[in-house]
């Protein structure tokens, strides 16, 4: 404790308040009484007679008393930094903004609310000297930095909630050299903090029922019925009973009540095929909800059209049977010979065969050989690696490719353009898979299932019924949870559910939008519309309980950890200014109030 | 007769008469020595006869014996010129019971006595210099006067013992007993101001009254001392060993007062005001040797 830090501006200030306080505590000293005496003769005799040295240091005595007060208050409110103390100066204060945060506490105040106010109390109790540094886990603030207590109590005002799912300390933040580290966190999502930053928890249980599944299908085999698939998970500490309604674009709704245990879920399914194509929506009606963004959920229903597939093989069972249990599939198989282009099909799928001309209709290819509408083949190789796959594509959405093994591919040169998308790529980039959005759509696999293990894997259906769906031209769906999306269009609009138009930013090809809320949002491009559905769904944010944390006291965010934190100088300080204002009470002006 | 004294004290005082030390030299006839000779009862010395003198005196034994007229010479008894001085600055307002009202009876009392007993009984009210002054008053039916002229006295003014006694005695005044009631509490000090009734010849007994608040100060801390008289103030802090010293202070000054009054062979009496009057005047008094 050597020199104050203070700046040439703080340090005149801090002088100017000593001697307001001063001069304030020396009005505010009260008056002598005035007493009448007879005569003031032999007091005057008596005073001149016993006035002692102690007596004349009376008065600067008090002077010095009031002083030393009026330096501890201003001191304990300006709260400057000491040099070489207690180190750098400077403190991290981490604040979780993840989505777990908007849960509501009992009195309905956002656990982001008093994470914020957690931090603005922590960051004034910090000298006026040190330098915050202000992290969100959302990574909202892109470049923190060290900065003064007001602008740091600013950005702290300014703290959004986010929307990410693993929110974590970053480690490049863990590692600064700081004084003082703190995280404020709820302990829902964040995890264990680093072992040096002091938590500060904001947990406090909530009741919450949210939606953590939904998703809507048609029945394979059943090209007639669609089914809604819905879960719904219970994340406080008692069962409870809720409605789930959903309910179409066309006014069709169906109500299902349910009863959800304490920490556990029920599935329910509900049959759809009443309703016509287009937005659903699914709703929980349940009270004291603390977490509303899981209370609902968005889906698209498709149409109900029957898609005529014919498969052109020579033998391939199995893909016939993986293309019958397709939900709207109505499937004709013919021999390469026998094909003829026909007006009845809508999708044709040719199985290590490909004519010679285009098809009228789009076509899946699948191992074909090489023809001059399709990419010229560059060679074939022999266990490619599969490196790239294009999961944004709708056809590859939703399927993990990781235990593909190909034995031997054709590779194909497709042209650099921007109808033709690369699906798969292997090492070498040798492209082994092509989608192209042109006048006829048509994806070409340049891998048979016999040379493959495709066939084999969970997401082959998924991977067919993506293909159908996106040669059929269905509304493409995409799904999304909330925060900012991408779409791989490029001049598009988007739309929310209101009609109103969202702000876009389009780079690179791709368009960004913001989507806070879970919605239907509908983007408009060239050629057709997608639909982006986005949904908060997932059991890891709706357990809002789920904390490594012990709860906050209720109602008051004051206790907690914080009272960890060390006692703060100016606490001191303030007390010497009492005990020191006691003395001169006792020693000046008890009289007053005695 | 008045609120100052009740009818039963006065009939007690009746009782008592004034005491002097000297021979008094008084004009008109009454019961105290005087240097004077003639009619009277306690012989004192011969003279030759003198054509004139009264020849009741003449001692016919001796004209017998020695065949010279000679004439018994007798102490003339005559009245006591008494001055009751009453201090009446603002000082004398301050306390509780008041030291002016308690001088007033003082007075009242002593003027009774003086009246009755047939002395010449003068009023002088005085602050900073002679106030009001209530001439020479002879018999028991001039007590009314000199009631209604202290029922008139208030407190105002500085203490100027000096200008009180040089303006009175200024004028010639028979020697007689000056009583002088006050708090002698002047910034010139009391001696000067005796040294001028002393110059004069007079006989002094100083009545000293002192209120409560005088002797003990009530209040504690920090005060501002305003006096009463010349609204001065001096700021004291009043510790205890403050207060203590003050008490010594004001014990010495009237210790003071009282042993200049002895050294000359006057009288003192500290009146305290928070003391019984009746006391005060019956014993006291007594025992100081004003009244017998």
């Amino acid at each position: 404790m050597n020199a104050f830090t203070v700046s040439p501006f703080a340090a005149g200030a801090a002088v100017i308040a000593i001697v307001v306080a001063v001069v304030l505590l020396y009005l505010l000293q009260p008056p002598a009484r005035r007493r009448f005496v007879s005569s003031s003769l032999i007091w005057e005799r008596v005073l001149e007679a016993s006035r002692r040295v102690s007596d004349r240091w009376r008065w600067w005595l008090s002077l010095i008393i009031a002083g030393i007060v009026g330096v501890c208050v201003v001191l304990a409110v300006v709260r400057p930094g000491l040099k070489g103390s207690d180190g750098s100066g400077k403190a991290i204060v981490v604040i979780d903004n993840a989505p777990t945060m908007a849960t509501r506490t009992l009195n309905g105040v956002p656990r982001l609310r008093i994470a914020q106010d957690r931090a603005v109390e922590l960051i004034e109790t910090f000298t006026s000297a040190m330098r915050v540094m202000i992290v969100d886990t959302q990574r909202q603030i892109v470049t923190p930095a060290f900065e003064s207590r007001t602008e740091a109590i600013e950005t702290v005002e300014d703290l959004q909630l986010g929307r990410e799912f693993l929110p974590i300390v970053p480690s490049a933040v863990a590692s600064i050299p700081a004084e003082r580290r703190y995280v404020v966190t709820d302990g829902v999502l964040l995890g264990a903090p680093p072992a040096d930053f002091t938590t500060v928890s904001v947990f406090e249980p909530a009741e919450n029922l949210g939606i953590t599944a939904f998703d809507l299908q048609n029945v394979p085999g059943s090209p007639a019925r669609r089914e809604a698939f819905i879960e719904v998970f219970n994340a406080g500490s008692e069962r409870k009973t809720t409605e789930i309604v959903v309910s179409g674009a066309s006014g069709q709704a169906i109500t299902r009540e349910v009863s959800v245990e304490a920490n556990g879920a029920v599935t329910e399914t509900i049959d759809l095929s009443t309703f016509n194509g287009g937005p659903v929506r699914a709703a929980l009606t349940s009270t004291d909800d603390g977490f509303a963004d899981d209370d609902v959920a968005y889906g698209y229903l498709s149409s109900r059209r029957v898609v005529r597939v014919t498969l052109v093989t020579n033998s391939d069972r199995f893909l016939a049977k993986s293309l019958i249990s397709q939900p709207r599939v109505r499937l004709n198989v013919v021999p390469p010979h026998r094909y003829v282009d026909r007006s009845d099909t809508d999708i044709y799928i040719f199985d290590r065969y490909a004519p010679k001309v285009p098809p009228s209709a789009p076509a899946l290819l699948i191992g074909p050989r090489p023809v001059n509408w399709l990419p010229s083949t560059a060679g074939s190789v022999i266990l490619p690696d599969v490196t790239t796959a294009d999961a944004r594509h709708p056809v590859l959405q939703n399927i993990s490719l990781r235990d593909l093994h190909i034995e031997k591919a054709n590779v194909s040169r497709p042209p650099d353009d921007r109808e033709t998308t690369v699906l798969l790529r292997a090492d070498g980039d040798k492209v082994l898979a092509v989608a192209h959005d042109g006048a006829t759509r048509w994806v070409l696999l340049g891998f048979n299932a016999d040379d493959s293990n495709f066939g084999l894997l969970a997401g082959f259906p998924v991977f067919l019924g993506n293909t159908i769906n996106w040669l059929a031209d269905e509304p493409e769906i995409l799904r999304a949870v909330p925060g900012r999306i991408t779409v791989p269009l490029e001049n598009a609009r988007v739309i929310a559910m209101n009609g109103s138009e969202l702000p876009v930013m389009a780079i690179d090809g791709e368009i960004h939008f913001d989507a806070t809320t879970p919605g239907l949002y509908t983007v408009i491009g060239k050629h057709r519309p997608v639909r982006v559905a986005v949904n908060l769904l997932d059991r890891r944010i709706s357990a809002v309980n789920r904390s490594a944390l012990a709860p906050a006291l209720s109602g008051s965010s004051e206790h907690s950890e914080v009272d960890e934190l060390p006692v703060g100088l100016s606490a001191l300080l303030l007390i010497i200014a009492a005990a020191l204002l006691c003395v001169e009470w006792v020693a000046y002006h008890r009289r007053i109030t005695l | 007769m008045s609120d100052i004294l009740s009818e039963e004290f006065l009939r007690q005082l009746e009782h008592l008469a004034m005491v002097t030390r000297r021979p008094v030299a008084g004009h008109l006839r009454g019961h105290h020595r005087s240097r004077r000779t003639g009619a009277g009862m306690v012989f004192t010395d011969y003279r030759p006869y003198s054509p004139g003198d009264d020849t009741r005196n003449l001692d016919w034994g001796t004209y017998m014996r020695l065949d010279r007229l000679i004439l018994r010479l007798f102490e003339e008894e005559a009245d006591l010129p008494i001055y009751i001085f009453l201090d009446t600055s603002k000082s004398m307002g301050v306390g509780e019971p008041g030291k002016l009202d308690f001088a007033r009876r003082f007075a009242a009392a002593l003027a009774y006595v003086g009246l009755i007993n047939h002395d010449r009984v003068s009023m002088v009210a005085f602050a900073d210099g002679v106030l009001s002054e209530m001439p020479a008053r002879r018999g028991k039916n001039q007590m009314w006067r000199t009631l209604h002229f202290l029922e008139r006295l208030s407190p105002d003014g500085k203490t100027s013992l000096q200008n009180a006694f040089r303006g009175f005695f200024g004028a010639r005044r028979t020697r007689g007993l000056v009583i002088v009631a006050s708090d002698f509490l002047d910034r010139a000090g009391f001696e000067p101001a005796f040294q001028v009734i002393r110059q004069f010849g007079h006989e002094v007994f100083a009545a000293h009254v002192v209120s409560p608040e005088d002797r003990e100060p009530p209040f504690g801390d920090d005060v501002v001392l305003v006096d009463s008289e010349d609204a001065t103030s001096v700021k004291a802090h009043l510790t205890p060993e403050l207060l203590d010293a003050y008490r010594k202070g004001f014990a010495d000054y009237c210790a003071g007062i009282e042993s200049f009054c002895r050294s000359h062979g006057w009288g003192y009496l500290r009146a305290d005001t928070d003391s019984p009057f009746e006391h005060l005047m019956l014993r006291a008094l007594r025992h100081e040797g004003l009244l017998r």
